[in-house]
């Protein structure tokens, strides 16, 4: 009986020391269960903030690219019209230098020849006769009228047609400059249109999109359209 | 800012779009068809199998009992959603229901028409809207702020 006593109290001595001793295994379980936890919520809290960053970074980044973009199209728009400009001043100067040498040339050219007969008929003169030498001499005169008058006809023919096709050269040009500086418009414009829309559909969120449509309600609202 | 027949006033104040406007003009059509046919119960059949719940539940409570009542207040419906006034916007991106929510809420708020909306998209027009209305048009989109800047570098140079 007393054998039996002392083992039951043997029994609860041990027992709570055994169950105390598995509690403090658990809570030391437990104690660094929650360390690993607060380090993993450290780590996902840091890497969030680290991807937060670097998204805001490249975000940036792709709005100043599409900026410089946008002004890098600009400068070249201004340099290509800047330099149609000077090529079609050039083009104009050329075309009235080589109708201005025209021009001269033909003039020579009559003089020329009135001088070759003025030449000509003197040396006809000289060989005819005393009798005959007014009459030579008038009809000699009255020639050299209606050469003078035929050349001052032909120059003014002349002229008036190299007018012409001078003014019909420069609409040609002009015509041709619009449609040049047209295709640089337009090339431009789509290269404008597709790094827009690239880079706006990306950096533009749903809610910008909504505010830039209320925006434009607003601006429609103040120029009375509805 | 709707102000309509008060008997309307709770369906229309669930029209945002003209194709909330279309789906609810099908549904009177249905209604008004099923009035005189021979039996009896085919309102409350079409009601019950071709209306949308929340539109079916808003007619049954308010629409009389008796079938002149019920078709003229059907035919006041219809003419009340011939009158909203289409407002059209041309946006850049595909709107959710919320975007609509809150363009139509833009709009009951700063304009005294009935108003229904019209959108469409067409994203080379990159962001803002293109807004009709009456007759009345204005591109206010991004596009148009980029055509405008290079037609007027364009026009200085030449």
């Amino acid at each position: 009986m007393v054998a039996v006593d002392s083992v039951l109290l043997s029994g609860l001595v041990l027992l709570p020391l055994g169950l105390g001793g598995v509690l403090m295994v658990i809570l030391l379980h437990y104690q660094k269960l929650v360390g690993k936890f607060l380090k993993l919520q450290r780590e996902d809290k840091h890497l969030r903030e680290e991807t937060q960053k670097e998204a805001e970074k490249l975000l940036e980044k792709a709005q100043k690219e599409a900026l410089e973009t946008v002004e890098e199209a600009h400068r070249r728009a201004r340099k290509v019209v800047r330099e149609s400009e000077i090529a079609v001043t050039k083009m104009e100067e050329l075309l009235r230098r080589e109708l201005e040498k025209v021009l001269t040339v033909q003039t020579k050219n009559y003089y020329q020849m009135l001088e070759k007969i003025e030449r000509e008929v003197a040396q006809g003169f000289e060989k005819a006769g005393e009798k005959t030498q007014v009459g030579i001499l008038e009809e000699i005169e009255d020639f050299r009228k209606v050469m003078e008058q035929q050349t001052i006809k032909s120059q003014e023919a002349a002229s008036e047609k190299i007018d012409g096709e001078f003014a019909q050269v420069r609409e040609e040009i002009k015509a041709y400059r619009a449609k040049m500086l047209g295709k640089v418009d337009q090339s431009i414009f789509e290269i404008l249109q597709e790094v827009s829309q690239e880079v706006l559909g990306k950096a533009l969120s749903v809610k910008e999109h909504e505010e830039l449509v209320i925006k434009a309600l607003y601006e429609a609202k103040r120029r009375k359209i509805f | 800012m709707r102000q309509n027949d008060e008997r309307y006033s709770e369906i229309l104040s669930q029209i945002r779009t003209k194709e909330d406007a279309d789906l609810l003009l099908g549904e009177i059509d249905n209604l008004l068809v099923s009035l005189y046919r021979v039996k009896g119960s085919m309102f409350e059949e079409v009601l019950r199998e071709k209306v949308r719940v929340g539109v079916a539940q808003v007619i049954t409570g308010a629409v009389p009992k008796s079938i002149p009542g019920k078709e003229e207040f059907l035919r006041g419906l219809k003419e009340c959603l011939g009158e909203l006034k289409p407002l059209k916007l041309t946006l850049a991106f595909e709107p959710t229901s919320q975007t609509v929510e809150k363009i139509f809420s833009w709009v009951c708020q700063n304009l005294d028409e009935n108003i229904v909306l019209e959108i469409d998209t067409d994203q080379s027009i990159l962001a803002g809207a293109i807004v009709t209305f009456e007759g009345a048009y204005e591109d206010l989109s991004l596009r148009s702020v980029f055509e405008e800047k290079f037609g007027g570098e364009r026009g200085e140079a030449s």
